[in-house]
């Protein structure tokens, strides 16, 4: 992201984006997110079907923007009982369970489930968050729990944000309400 | 909600946020270590000793150093998965207290211990 901001006129050097587990969780949790495919210069994602992708081990991902940017070499071509196969795997033979479960999970919840497990799992995360440092035994690294800095909740700290239930909290009206 | 915000009949005055876009973009992923404070009023309680409590319990929550340059500075990690409901959560919060109050409990009497055994030595002594 930082580089196509800080240098757009620089060439279009393709980039695979690593993704790993959390591209399964930012197209969910924060859909506006700039790291994916709306980048122009990222070609390739990859991530973990299992761990966020919610299902077994064994299943990975690799999603290209298009057909032009996977290299030729990784296909594999079989000619076999008079046909051409072409392949495209890292393993050639291998267990499809996970892939199904995958399959079944994507039909299942669709965007919507898999938002709504990303949005119970950082809701989750911050109670835990919270608990930890509000105990005085713990300091807590991450910041998920956290208010933006620039969030107007957090400007208005003082006034409207309600530390026992950080959930819900006002909009700050000011002398607008009438 | 929106459809009200939407009309020119009314005014909302209450709104209910979409919380998410309200916190800092992340995985569910906690990352948390003993304050200051507590590391120096107890300097002889080692972080990684909650890994291996929790170990016991079934938990496996690692501890380990950050990368160079913070190599000093050790976390302990939790990943929240759709099964860490939030009564797994306090499951886990209760643990992590309990296994610090126990220590604390543990390390304070030995001190102590400590403590009338120099006085009773310089009690011999005088």
């Amino acid at each position: 992201m930082y580089l196509c901001v800080l240098f757009p006129s620089y060439p279009l050097t393709p980039h695979s984006v690593d993704g790993a587990s959390g591209a399964f969780v930012a197209p969910f949790a924060h859909p506006k997110l700039l790291w994916d495919f709306k980048l122009p210069r990222v070609v390739s994602i990859n991530t973990s079907g299992h761990k966020f992708g919610l299902a077994y081990v064994g299943v990975g991902w690799v999603v290209w923007r298009s057909k032009q940017y996977l290299p030729k070499d990784l296909i594999f071509e079989l000619h076999y009982l008079g046909s051409v196969e072409y392949s495209f795997s890292l393993n050639f033979s291998r267990p499809a369970a996970p892939i199904i479960a995958q399959y079944f999970n994507f039909v299942h919840l669709g965007f919507e489930g898999y938002r709504a497990v990303a949005k119970d799992d950082l809701k989750n995360a911050r109670l835990l968050s919270r608990a930890l440092e509000k105990s005085g035994w713990y300091t807590v690294i991450s910041d998920i729990h956290r208010l933006k800095v620039e969030d107007h909740l957090q400007k208005n700290a003082n006034n409207d944000f309600d530390e026992e239930n950080p959930e819900v909290s006002i909009l700050p009206l000011g002398n607008n309400i009438f | 909600m929106k459809k009200i915000q939407r009309s020119a009949f009314y005014r909302l005055v209450t709104t209910f946020f979409d919380v998410l876009q309200n916190y800092e973009e992340g995985l569910p992923v906690v990352a948390f270590r003993f304050s200051d404070n507590f590391q120096e009023t107890y300097p002889e309680i080692q972080q990684k000793w909650i890994q291996i409590l929790l170990r016991a319990k079934g938990w496996i929550v690692p501890n380990y150093e950050l990368a160079p340059d913070l190599e000093k500075v050790q976390i302990l990690r939790v990943v929240v998965k759709e099964n860490t409901t939030e009564a797994v959560s306090i499951l886990l919060l209760i643990l992590l207290s309990s296994f610090i109050e126990a220590v604390v409990q543990l390390v304070d009497r030995l001190l102590e211990d400590i403590v009338s055994d120099v006085e009773y030595f310089d009690l011999c002594k005088s």
